[in-house]
């Protein structure tokens, strides 16, 4: 027989797909039909997900740089070296000199084993991964708020839900099919609440739609918790015994009447007043929310705001309810879990927390750094400095991905080792001492834990291309290499130790999942069921804390010189820096090019026509896009995508960064727009 | 008239594994999917997400490779010539093939597909749960099949239908008895009893009262999330991308199943696009199923096969679409 059950490599969704297999070659896929999270149905990226795996543009033996040039070398060569120069690097500089990037598209175990090489072989707790740029704030906000920086609650309860309020996401794109399932549940009923400076194709669909300025979010909020304690549509019971800090907040948020709101937000009151009704009114109600909130200086803050409302109206902790953070990559979650994180080690032990280390150390049997480690964003700036020296890159693209892409270009040539492992030659591996050719996910096999918190296996379909090899083994071969042996023979007793030194991930063993559509964390033992929905009876943190916040206007506004507010996102058919769907022809079709959004009335008072190029400029440099019309984003906004590289939007935004999660402002930038004739 | 006993299945494909590649419905992780048996015991009567369409027109197919050597052009291109037989392709099915073949009438690719499988239809002895096929063909062929199979409790009556069928017919032998004149009465009251039970949806004349202007149009389009699921599991969709694969002087050219819901997939060169809203879009798909198709070949461009809704997301289901362009569009 010749299909194979596996999971989609793109979103945080996490859908099940049956490939079918002929001639070494895969030549359908299908959705699974009985898995519970996309029941038999899939988005055009998922239907047309394998075709960036026969790509002849796929790398297909280890690269060095010889004279400037890249030339093929064997395995042994290339991992010979990398090993020589990691020691090398550490023996000059110290372990901390040395900046580790895990991946949110590589598995579990593979995280699992990056960071291990990091802390365990290297000694360092520079590990740090893309989560940084997409739900780092999520993490920081929701720990203080809950104690828990994952999605609370379940896809699927968006069918047993009244309300649903969705916050900086365009979810029919983003994560089509939990946009589906939202439609589907406003279809039956539900109530749709939806706050994006954008319409969306939810729009269609919203009781209300507040289209508030990029960068107002916590002001919104605050109006939405004002209209709820003055209607007196708060929960008092859930906040006498399950929260704490109510006074402050319902003190701070007095002033954010929604006139004052609406002057910030350039919402009409009465929607704000509307749309705090619905969700509070509602006897159930779930938040959604992603980059739109997460991306920014004030993303911490942001998210704080957003758990702020469920706390107020007691939506936590119970099904239908909760504060659901949409996770951007299909293993996102699992990067943070595993503790692809400067902070954490798996399984969200902090690194300083001398008892907790303990165990870490037993089994790997080494002493571990006590000290946090850097960010990523924290760490291109220290290159420039002279402080980090050495970088090893699992299959991530900052030159494309991180903001103000001249200074990551100018950080990534001036390290002295530079190693990235990759299915492609991706605009950072171009930079790179050395490339090492990993293999697709169809090639092997692992577990990524999707946005709801669920752990799957992704089956292994094809033998490894060329001369790729898994990722796994690849750091494998580099810790045996180091003198540290890392002598694992499947992504299955990778997982048998993760379940021994992650208490949350305890009980998901290959074995269960083997058979089943996955579980969901925490799971602590092999007889736990896990856990649909999280903070039940308590918070995990104890009691749920409500965090006052004033809004603070973004570090960069439009002004008579740049007289736009950029904002950047995605497109429904590419996926992040384009490196795999740009190679897939019927999604390259439908996005092509780089596209500016603009509004109508804008377009006229530039002189400028549909489809026209323009030069879009910030502080920082240039690009050139072609003019898409959006009617209804809001006069003076415009919005770019990033998956381009011709048009890399990140060489204008800033490198302001949140002071807490250190997650970069990549949703307001000042830029002026200019025809290119 | 032939019937085969159930338990006899495995065996009766363990045979035909000997000449073809059979194709029949398996247990894949919990799902019945079409694939490529291995052995007889992998074979289930199950109904399937997807119509088997793939085996005679793949997701995705090179048609040629080309080389530029010494200012000339060679190019190299192979037909698939094996030999198979799709086991257990249902009614619905086979009839959207039957569309495919009047579109792909000069188109080598398919031609030397289809003309090297043989079907083995598998009438429906009971009627599946999105099905609406009353009035698209039913549950049963008259024509078109090799075999066709009906479950009539012990045993699967077999009807032969060519002589491909007869082949196959003595290749199995040893495993196949005659019918009865009872096992034929079975047969045919087995299939009355699923067109009993199957919705009541009319469709014939449908595409005289279709109009450009219909509000059901545009409640689906603000719906359609534009994944082309419909298109991929639809038995008688069949629009593809071509697009060219360079390889330093070489290359390939490829096709692969398009959707007329994606706003590329009409969009030209200078940007413009005809089909611009997701109503056009959708539109087009709607009239072309039950109109366009209709006025040229004076047959649907849908056997009410259903699978449409269940593959999509946002639950957009042709048995009501259909009845409310009978009650005007609204």
């Amino acid at each position: 027989m010749d299909v194979v059950y596996t999971i989609c490599p793109f979103c945080g969704v996490g859908c099940g797909l049956n490939v079918r297999v002929h001639d070494r070659r895969v030549v359908s896929v299908l959705p699974a039909k009985n898995h519970p999270v996309n029941q038999g149905a899939l988005c055009i990226k998922g239907w047309k997900s394998f075709q960036f795996v026969h790509s002849p543009q796929r790398l297909t033996d280890p690269l060095m740089k010889k004279n400037g040039e890249f030339v093929k070398v064997s395995w042994n060569e290339a991992l010979d070296f990398v090993a020589k120069r990691l020691k090398e690097v550490k023996e000059k500089y110290g372990p901390d000199s040395i900046m580790f990037l895990s991946s949110a598209k590589c598995s579990n175990e593979e995280n699992y084993l990056l960071q291990k090489l990091a802390r365990a072989v290297i000694g360092t707790n520079n590990v740090d991964h893309c989560a940084r740029l997409c739900h780092s704030s999520t993490v920081s906000g929701l720990i203080s708020a809950f104690g828990s920086g994952a999605m609370t609650n379940s896809i699927n309860e968006i069918y047993e839900t009244d309300a649903i309020f969705v916050i900086g996401s365009n979810t029919t794109e983003q994560h089509p099919i939990i946009g589906s399932k939202i439609i589907n549940a406003v279809s039956n009923g539900t109530k749709l609440v939806i706050a994006d400076p954008r319409r969306i194709q939810l729009s269609n669909f919203a009781d209300v739609h507040m289209r508030h300025l990029p960068g107002t979010d916590v002001a919104l909020l605050n109006g939405m918790a004002h209209v709820i304690i003055k209607e007196e549509l708060y929960d008092k019971d859930f906040i006498e015994n399950r929260t704490e800090g109510f006074e402050e907040f319902k003190k701070l948020v007095e002033k954010y009447t929604p006139e004052y709101v609406s002057e910030i937000t350039g919402v009409p009151p009465d929607l704000i007043i509307k749309g705090a009704k619905i969700y509070a009114e509602a006897e159930k109600a779930m938040i959604f929310y992603a980059m739109g909130i997460t991306q920014h200086v004030a993303g911490t803050e942001n998210v704080m705001a957003v758990a702020n409302l469920a706390l107020l109206t007691g939506n936590v902790g119970k099904p239908g309810t909760g504060v659901n953070p949409l996770r951007g990559q299909n293993n996102v979650q699992g990067a943070c879990d595993m503790g692809g994180l400067p902070d954490y080690l798996p399984g969200y032990a902090r690194v300083d927390d001398d008892e907790k280390r303990k165990r870490y150390e037993e089994v790997w049997g080494v002493k571990l750094p006590s000290k946090v480690g850097l960010t990523l964003t924290e760490a291109i700036d220290l290159v420039k400095a002279g402080e980090i020296k050495g970088m090893y890159i699992m299959a991530e693209n900052p030159v494309l991905s991180d903001p103000d892409q001249c200074t990551v270009i100018e950080a990534l040539e001036r390290l002295e080792f530079l190693a990235v492992q990759d299915i492609f030659l991706t605009e950072t591996a171009e930079h790179a001492h050395v490339v090492l050719p990993a293999t697709t996910w169809l090639e092997r096999s692992g577990t990524y834990t999707n946005t709801e918190r669920r752990v799957q296996i992704f089956n292994k379909v094809l033998e490894p291309y060329a001369n790729t090899m898994p990722d796994w083994k690849i750091i494998c071969e580099i810790s045996n290499r180091l003198g540290y042996p890392m002598n694992y023979n499947s992504p299955k007793e990778i997982l048998d130790e993760i379940n021994k030194v992650a208490p949350i991930y305890g009980g998901i063993t290959w074995e269960r999942l083997s058979k089943s559509y996955g579980l969901q964390w925490p799971c602590w033992d092999e007889n736990h069921p896990g856990t649909p929905y999280l903070h039940a009876k308590k918070f995990t943190r104890g009691k749920g804390k409500f965090n006052a916040l004033e809004w603070k206007a973004p570090p960069e506004w439009r002004d008579d010189k740049y007289p736009f507010i950029m904002t950047t996102g995605r497109v429904y058919y590419q996926w992040h820096t384009g490196t795999m769907t740009r190679k897939i022809p019927v999604l390259e079709r439908e996005a092509p090019v780089p596209i500016v959004e603009m509004n109508p009335e804008d377009m006229k008072e530039l002189k400028i026509r549909k489809n026209e190029l323009v030069r879009i400029t910030s502080r920082r440099g240039s690009i050139d896009a072609y003019v898409r019309i959006n009617e209804y984003l809001p006069k003076r906004v415009v919005f770019v995508p990033f998956h381009y590289k011709e048009s890399p939007v990140n060489k204008l935004t800033g490198d302001f960064l949140d002071p807490i999660s250190k997650i970069p402002e990549l949703k307001v930038t000042a830029v002026k727009i200019e025809p290119v004739r | 008239m032939y019937k085969i006993k159930k338990d006899n299945i495995p065996k009766f494909i363990d045979i035909l594994l000997k000449e073809y590649e059979v194709i029949a419905p398996t247990k894949v992780h919990g799902d019945a999917v079409y694939a490529v048996l291995s052995s007889g015991d992998e074979f289930i009567d199950e109904h399937t997400l997807a119509s088997p369409k793939e085996f005679v027109y793949p997701q995705i197919e090179k048609l040629f490779e080309y080389k530029f050597e010494k200012l000339k052009f060679t190019v190299h291109y192979e037909l698939d010539t094996t030999k198979r037989v799709i086991m257990g392709i249902k009614p619905c099915d086979l009839r959207g093939i039957e569309r495919l073949d009047v579109i792909f009438e000069n188109d080598p690719y398919y031609l030397s597909r289809r003309k090297n499988t043989v079907m083995i239809a598998f009438a429906c002895a009971k009627p599946c749960e999105h099905g609406f096929c009353k009035d698209l063909g039913g549950p049963s062929l008259d024509k078109g099949y090799d075999l066709q199979f009906t479950d009539i409790g012990e045993y699967y009556f077999i009807q032969v239908g060519s002589k491909r069928g007869s082949a196959i017919i003595d290749m199995t032998k040893d495993l196949i008895e005659k019918a009865t004149d009872d096992d034929e009465k079975t047969r045919e009251s087995v299939i009355e009893k699923t067109i009993k039970q199957l919705p009541d949806i009319k469709v014939k004349g449908i595409e005289k009262v279709l109009e450009w202007d219909m509000p059901v149009v545009e409640e689906y389009a603000s719906k359609c999330i534009s994944c082309g699921g419909c298109n991929f599991v639809c038995p008688s969709c069949f629009c593809y991308n071509v697009a060219d694969i360079p390889v330093d002087g070489a290359g390939w050219r490829q096709r692969d199943w398009d959707s007329c819901l994606l706003p590329g997939f009409t969009r030209m060169a200078s940007g413009e696009n005809p089909r611009e809203e997701a109503k056009s879009r959708m539109r087009q798909r709607l009239f072309h199923k039950f109109k366009y198709f209709y006025e040229v070949y004076l047959e649907y461009q849908c056997t009410g096969c259903g699978r449409c809704y269940q593959v999509c997301p946002v639950k957009i289901d042709l048995r009501d679409f259909i009845k409310r362009v009978w009650e005007g569009g609204k």
